[in-house]
């Protein structure tokens, strides 16, 4: 895949924690999944866990780089994970550059924002109860 | 990721491909009279843009007017943003194949550029400054759902913190 570039592979094993919520993104920003799968996780306060899971060919830690710079959710490696991993200025060249790593990054978005959404919505219901 | 395979475009009519041309090379916000005939679409206060699980698949670009977007019905309505000129909504459904997941309607009168498949494909390929502002616009819509979310879990430990156990 031609857009994996200007960044570097990392190898981690699983149950490893690549970032943990509250982190500052550092040079390690944007992770592409090789292979393996990942664990967005993080502990709310009244006790539930909000989880994400991205599979190979998935995108993660984009949200963070863009907007806060602070991690929000902890990133865990389900299984043995091969990544690419970019920092926030070759990760946008990359997108600028390859059409169909922006279309990956659009769809990996959106899924991600509708299960959020559905988060959302669950936690009103409950509220409300 | 997507729901289901990609069916073929159709290409554009050379009046629309111009416009399109224009809006690609132009500041995002820029839309001249020529262009908003051809692409643009007028509602007002109140008007459905598209409704939560409808299969359309169009891209809208806020030209004026501002934008609510909502999920539930009248009586259980959640609203989960209101948008203003120069957001683009609709991307969700338009990249993923998935049906909508929320309703949007004019708050006030709305003026939107309105892309097909085909439409937006074109001008997608020709800048990256769409690409960029849709990346944006999608983080930043994640980051603040999931501030909401947080500050739901608050209110809901804080809820059961009162209620005493077994009522």
């Amino acid at each position: 895949m031609r857009y994996l570039t200007n960044g570097k592979e990392i190898f981690v094993p699983a149950g490893s924690a690549l970032y943990t919520d509250a982190d500052d993104v550092g040079e390690d920003a944007v992770y592409y999944v090789m292979e393996g799968k990942v664990r967005l996780s993080r502990n709310l306060e009244s006790g539930y866990t909000f989880t994400y899971d991205v599979a190979k060919d998935g995108v993660f830690g984009v949200v963070e780089a863009i907007t806060s710079g602070v991690r929000f959710v902890t990133a865990t490696a389900e299984t043995n994970c091969q990544f690419y991993v970019w920092n926030k200025q070759s990760y946008e060249t990359a997108l600028s550059l390859y059409i169909e790593f922006a279309k990956l990054n659009i769809q990996e978005l959106s899924h991600y924002l509708r299960a959020i959404n559905q988060e959302a919505e669950k936690v009103w219901i409950n509220y409300v109860r | 990721m997507s729901a289901d395979a990609e069916e073929p475009l159709e290409p554009p009519s050379e009046e629309v491909e111009e416009s399109l041309l224009q809006v690609a090379f132009s500041e995002i916000r820029d839309t001249s009279p020529e262009i908003f005939s051809q692409l643009g679409r007028t509602y007002q206060p109140g008007e459905i843009l598209f409704r939560e699980n409808d299969n359309s698949k169009e891209l809208f670009m806020i030209v004026g007017g501002q934008v609510k977007i909502s999920r539930g019905d009248n009586q259980n309505e959640k609203m989960l943003a209101v948008l203003s000129p120069g957001e683009i909504m609709g991307e969700m459904s338009h990249f993923d194949n998935y049906p909508r997941s929320a309703t949007a309607t004019a708050v006030t009168e709305v003026q939107v550029l309105v892309f097909t498949k085909a439409n937006f494909a074109l001008i997608f390929e020709l800048h990256h400054k769409w690409t960029l502002q849709l990346v944006y616009s999608l983080c930043n819509r994640v980051y603040s759902t999931f501030g909401r979310v947080l500050q739901g879990h608050t209110m809901l430990a804080a809820a059961n913190a009162k209620t005493p156990a077994g009522s």
